[in-house]
């Protein structure tokens, strides 16, 4: 029979000095908890471990296998073998949680953040009746606005995996968000909880997520955190919570794409933090290389017409307002003034005049030979 | 000492259910004892829904769901607790949605049902296929938004009571060792089934070990219905792992080794879309009679192939990843190997209509009790609506006591007599070794009180599972650390199988009738005459004692059970 | 010669217009002659995704359609314009209400998004369709005595629907670096964290706790410069390392740099001279 080793993290507080690994000889059959079943049973009754529903519903047996977070009864022994080419299997506990002992870590922190986000249905009277014997209505449709987020099983992947909690503490945790964020598109949920979450999420490091979508990866349940995590944000902007950097940063991005369809990377730091000099420095720093530097992105061919989508859309989803025109017409004379002409004849004129015009014809002499 | 006036043990369905309606309806102090974190919980396992006529059932009524459901449990439940429970339906149903389950909803934006097995409506109110998943999650939010006390990953040891009241618990903190004493005034016991007795021929988690059930058995309290163990059809063969009945829904064949459709022989008709126990009696059949598959011939084939990879994997993605997984079987390729697997413990720890049982303030709700709503054979559905009617029944009842109940005052002797217990499997010479004793624990069961039994076989069985249970006594455990010790719960759950197993045995081996999942090979008919009684099992010095009690009949005459 | 669309998102103009004739160049010498779609707008950078989610699906249906438009696949540099727009591809195969609405957008400039060509991002492109056998034939100055730390960013790897190797255990970047004869270090303790390029704007505090953590196991491995697939790690490790308090100074690169340079195109033109923090290896 095929075997594998597993090299497995043990530690007990109350024995040993330092946590340490150790070797077992495994079948490579069924699952990784099927493996450290057949530990328990053959090798060695001392490990210790979480397990319960062995089918994926009840999220207790999440550890790290080589560094990657898995669910020990999803995974299976021989995928492992062939991920990691025959090289010894690393079992390691989850991260970001205290080890209570080889295996176990404990969970109750992440749970105490959770609480903070209010993640239980608040009723609003209005929808849900106080009568018991009275049903509130629901339309099938309502249900698809939170399909993936009631997935989640607390297994506390997502937490090992993150990149917000590795460096701040108060990180709610992305699990934590989603189980929020089903309640922020309940109908049946009060309007004055939905402010709150929102208030506590920010608090609760809303705007540090990182947005690597490890997530996403480690989900055994197809829940996705990073994107309830931006789901949310804009919700924050929308309820008028404006003031953070990532809020700016979101302001930027819908004016600036909609106005050229690019972002404007000098103006960042000057329209999120207000930082002026940065645009000065980096724009002496070009020079300094002989890059030629562009205040305002070359216009897309095509722009008014992706303008118009870009509206029709935000429309449809009656978000038009969020669009600034006070801000998009700022950029439009900025647009015009370098160019010296208005936004609708620049962007066919700079095609016309062929690939941007003077900047490439600099570049071509910075860099010699054809760019067709 | 912890002091509280309720203790709830077990953080499923029912106890969540029942912690949630105490936290609402009393400033009494409230705990939650339970041994995993409560979200793991096997209600979470629960798919298929929960019966329950609703306003706008239209035609069907709590009198027909109340119908249904005797006559599912071959006229052995107690009427007057269905009654009691169908009525409910509704109530629970739109408080629980109201708490923000996610039921299906209609097009109209009201709760969805579908029809089940044994239902004359269809009246089985759904979330997707993870209805209980969501129920648990929701009940679990609940709970934290009412700030109910948790116990996590404590372990019931002990129920002490004077023969009269409820006076404590004892039980083991998991995380940090050591035995506690708990003081209280009332117990809700709500800690599941007990199917793992079965342990690797059964769909139940890997801790459906009765940890209640057997506390009660072994402080005195009755048991009944034992022997009614609800079988499923298609477990996978390695590890009892339910596959859905959608599997044959979809047009699933099974097949014996020669490759028959062998329903043909058993339901002519429905083939493999009769009824749950027809099915697996068949597939039990094939097999004893050494038609089945493998080199042991113990499985049979469940085959899906000819439905193609494209409607396997938008119709029965789970089931695939599940063969795959735990079976190395690719259902697109080859057939799935199956068997029955044990699924649910009809009987339990005996009550009355609303939940108590014989001691004041001592009250069992859910898988672990036996009211009797099930009687011989549950019905689709039901399990779900038994928990949450009966969680909040319970919890009711406990308030009202525990509001009144005097001061009680457990002593420390059970404390230490727990200890003592506990050092001594540590210090055990270690006989006995404990994975292959489970093995022929499970072994015994499925092999003398499996879908079929007969007289001499149950027996010997019995004798087996004394055997066993002798052994029992010299297994060790081997990790002698205080802390997050799964060694010393893996052994104590296992002395919980071997105390309930006798248990199942001697009831089976005594009701000389076929009755629900009851099913004897020597008495293949009901006998409502010597038999329309519920069994009760109770352990006194040692010895399993079994006496009988009238089934409670109000409305529905017993009449053959026929689909 | 293979031809393929090359999607430019905010890193290929503008001040980094340059960085195109760099890669116009470094695909030259592996056969591939990159077509500028240059009708194509800024992915959203996964943010307008928190404004409106549709709107990023239909911004990208529209970079995809582009595409189409010409027959060409898609080739594109940045790990996060390759998974915003990757996740709008599968979004549109999907969901057809949605490819209906989106596409009676575009109609209006003749553009129909019908799912019909391939989104590369570089690694799967070199490992799929360039091979690394052709990579390592183009080389005419091998990286000798390079120590170089493969770094793949997250939006390459995650999430398990758009990832281009395997998430758990990706050799892609190693082989290409390794292909141009570089000693490669794959084994640094944080290989694995976010470059946090995305939270500058969001939680500055994050990107140079990232930053710290990165560079410093970098330095610790011995490795003489990073290399990287992405553009936006890239500029988080050379222009936000700047934001520092005590900026370590460990060099990085962009993956096509270190290759045209390996390919015997010279340090400026390849730009790597053009870097905040220099590269001092030759």
């Amino acid at each position: 029979m095929e075997t594998a080793t597993l090299k497995v993290f043990r530690f007990d507080p109350d024995k040993d000095k330092v946590p340490y690994y150790q070797d077992y000889e495994v079948p490579v059959e069924g699952t990784l908890l099927n493996a450290l079943l057949y530990i328990k049973d053959n090798l060695d009754p001392t490990l210790s471990f979480r397990a319960f529903c062995r089918s994926e519903v009840c999220g207790s047996c999440a550890m790290k296998v080589n560094g990657k977070t898995k669910l020990a009864c999803k995974t299976p022994m021989k995928e492992l073998v062939e991920t990691w080419k025959g090289k010894p299997l690393r079992i390691d506990p989850l991260d970001h949680l205290k080890v209570i002992r080889d295996l176990v870590v404990d969970i109750d922190k992440p749970i105490e953040k959770m609480k903070t986000l209010i993640p239980w249905l608040v009723p609003d009277p209005r929808v849900v009746p106080t009568d018991p014997m009275h049903e509130s209505i629901i339309y099938p449709e309502e249900l698809e606005a939170y399909k993936d987020q009631i997935h989640c099983m607390l297994c506390f992947s997502c937490y090992s995996a993150c990149e917000a909690v590795e460096d701040y503490e108060r990180y709610r945790g992305p699990f934590a968000f989603s189980r929020a964020y089903r309640f922020q598109v309940d109908r049946r949920d009060i309007e004055t909880a939905k402010e709150k979450r929102i208030r506590y999420a920010i608090s609760g490091g809303l705007w540090s997520c990182v947005q690597c979508q490890k997530c996403l990866y480690v989900c055994p349940k197809g829940v996705k955190p990073a994107e309830d995590i931006q789901n949310l944000r804009g919700q924050a902007v929308r309820k008028g919570f404006t003031d953070k950097p990532g809020a700016k940063k979101l302001k930027h991005y819908v004016d600036w794409i909609y106005a050229t369809g690019q972002i404007n990377r000098l103006y960042l730091p000057e329209e999120v933090y207000g930082n002026r000099e940065a645009r000065e420095k980096l724009t002496k720093a070009y020079e300094e290389m002989g890059v030629e530097v562009w205040e305002v992105p070359k216009p897309t061919k095509g722009l008014m017409k992706f303008r118009d989508i870009y509206l029709e859309i935000l429309s449809k989803e009656e978000k038009a307002l969020d669009l600034d025109f006070s801000h998009v017409r700022k950029i439009d004379k900025m647009v015009s003034d370098i160019f010296k002409a208005d936004i609708c004849t620049i962007v066919d004129r700079v095609h016309e005049e062929g690939k941007g015009g003077k900047l490439i014809e600099k570049l071509k002499g910075l860099f010699g030979g054809d760019n067709g | 000492m912890l002091e509280y006036d309720i203790v709830i043990v077990g953080g499923g369905g029912a106890g969540l259910y029942a912690a949630l309606w105490a936290a609402e309806n009393t400033i009494l102090k409230v705990a939650v004892m339970t041994k995993v974190y409560p979200t793991r919980s096997h209600t979470g396992a629960a798919e298929g829904g929960i019966n329950a006529v609703l306003t706008h059932s239209i035609g069907d009524s709590p009198e027909a769901h109340a119908y249904d459901t005797v006559k599912g449990s071959d006229f052995l439940a107690d009427q007057d607790a269905v009654d009691i429970m169908c009525k409910m339906g509704a109530a629970v149903i739109y408080d629980i949605a109201h708490r923000g389950v996610p039921f299906s909803r209609r097009p109209d934006g009201r709760i969805a049902q579908r029809p089940f097995g044994g239902a004359s409506f269809p009246r089985t109110c759904y979330a997707a296929d993870k209805t209980g998943f969501y129920i648990l999650q929701t009940l679990y939010e609940q709970c934290l938004k009412n700030n109910v006390t948790f116990l996590n990953e404590w372990f019931l040891l002990s129920i002490i009571h004077n023969g009269e009241r409820v006076e404590g618990l004892t039980a083991w903190d998991i995380r940090n060792g050591g035995v506690h004493l708990i003081k209280t005034k009332a117990v809700i016991l709500a800690t599941g089934g007990h199917a793992r007795i079965y342990w690797n021929r059964t769909s139940n988690a890997l801790g459906n070990t009765g940890d209640g059930t057997a506390a009660a058995l072994r402080a005195g309290l009755p048991l009944k219905d034992m022997e009614f163990i609800q079988f499923h059809p298609t477990g996978l063969a390695k590890t009892g792992i339910l596959v859905t009945e959608g599997a044959r829904g979809e047009g699933g064949y099974l097949r014996n080794r020669d490759g028959e459709r062998f329903m043909k022989r058993y339901a002519p008709e429905k083939m493999e879309l009769a009824p749950r126990d027809i099915v697996a009696r068949a597939i039990q059949t094939e097999i004893d009679e050494g038609r089945g598959c493998g080199p042991r011939g113990d499985y049979i084939c469940l085959d899906l192939t000819h439905l193609g990879e494209e409607r396997i994997n938008e119709r029965l993605p789970q089931t695939r990843e599940h063969a795959i997984l735990y079976e190395g079987v690719d259902p697109v390729r080859e057939p799935i190997p199956i068997a029955p697997t044990a699924h649910y413990s009809m009987g339990g720890i005996d009550t009355d209509k609303l939940g108590r049982t014989g001691i004041k303030g001592l009250y069992a709700a859910g898988e672990c009790a036996c009211v009797s709503v099930h009687g011989a054979n549950r019905l689709g559905g039901n399990s779900l609506l038994d928990v949450l009617v009966y969680g909040r029944l319970t919890a009711l009842e406990a308030v009202k006591y525990a509001d009144e109940a005097p001061e009680t005052n457990p002593s420390v002797a059970k404390q230490k007599d727990d200890e003592r217990r506990i050092l001594e499997l540590m210090e055990s010479e270690g006989k006995e070794k404990l994975p292959e004793l489970r093995r022929e624990l499970g072994e015994t069961m499925m092999k003398h009180f499996g879908v079929f039994r007969e007289e001499s076989s149950m027996k010997k069985g019995l004798e087996k599972l004394m055997e066993i249970r002798e052994r029992a006594k010299h297994v060790k455990v081997h990790d002698t650390g205080k802390r997050f010790n799964t060694d010393l719960i893996s052994v104590l759950e296992f002395l919980n199988l071997v105390d309930l197993a006798p248990a199942v045995a001697v009831p089976a081996i005594e009701r000389r009738e076929s009755r629900g999942s009851h099913a004897r090979r020597d008495y293949p008919n009901r006998d409502d005459k010597n038999f329309l009684k519920h069994s009760v099992v109770e352990l006194k010095n040692g010895e399993y004692k079994l006496s009988w009690k009238p089934v409670k009949i109000t409305k529905f005459p017993p009449e053959e059970r026929k689909y | 010669m293979v031809k393929v669309g090359f999607y430019q998102g905010c890193c290929f103009q503008g001040q980094d217009a340059h960085m195109f004739e760099t890669m116009k160049k470094t695909f030259k010498a592996i056969d591939v002659e990159l077509v500028l779609l240059e009708e194509t707008t800024c992915c959203g950078g996964n943010t307008i995704d928190e404004e409106n989610r549709k709107l990023s699906y239909a911004i990208n249906a529209r970079n995809i359609a582009l595409a189409e438009a010409k027959g060409l696949d898609m080739l594109i540099s940045c790990n996060t314009c390759y998974m915003v727009i990757a996740k709008a591809k599968r979004a549109m195969d999907k969901n057809k209400k949605l490819r209906e609405e989106i596409n009676n957008l575009l109609k209006e400039e003749g553009l129909e998004y019908r799912g019909t060509n391939r989104i590369y991002h570089l690694l799967d492109f070199f490992r799929d369709v360039v091979g690394y056998d052709r990579i390592r034939k183009a080389v005419k100055r091998p990286l000798k005595g390079w120590k170089v730390a493969a770094y793949y960013g997250c939006h390459v790897l995650y999430p398990r629907e758009t990832a281009v190797d395997n998430s758990d255990n990706p050799s892609s970047l190693q082989e290409i670096l390794k292909a141009l004869g570089a000693k490669v270090i794959d084994e640094y303790e944080n290989k694995d964290a976010c470059c946090g390029y995305h939270s500058f704007y969001t939680d500055k505090n994050m990107t140079l706790k990232k930053l710290d953590k990165i560079l410093g196991s970098v330095r610790e491995a011995g490795a003489d410069i990073i290399a990287t697939p992405c553009p936006l790690c890239f500029k988080s490790f050379d222009i936000y390392q700047t934001n520092m308090e005590n900026p370590p100074g460990v060099p990085s690169s962009f993956l096509p740099e270190l290759m045209a340079y390996a390919f015997g195109i010279s340090k400026e033109e390849s730009g790597l001279s053009h870097h905040l923090i220099k590269v001092e290896k030759d």
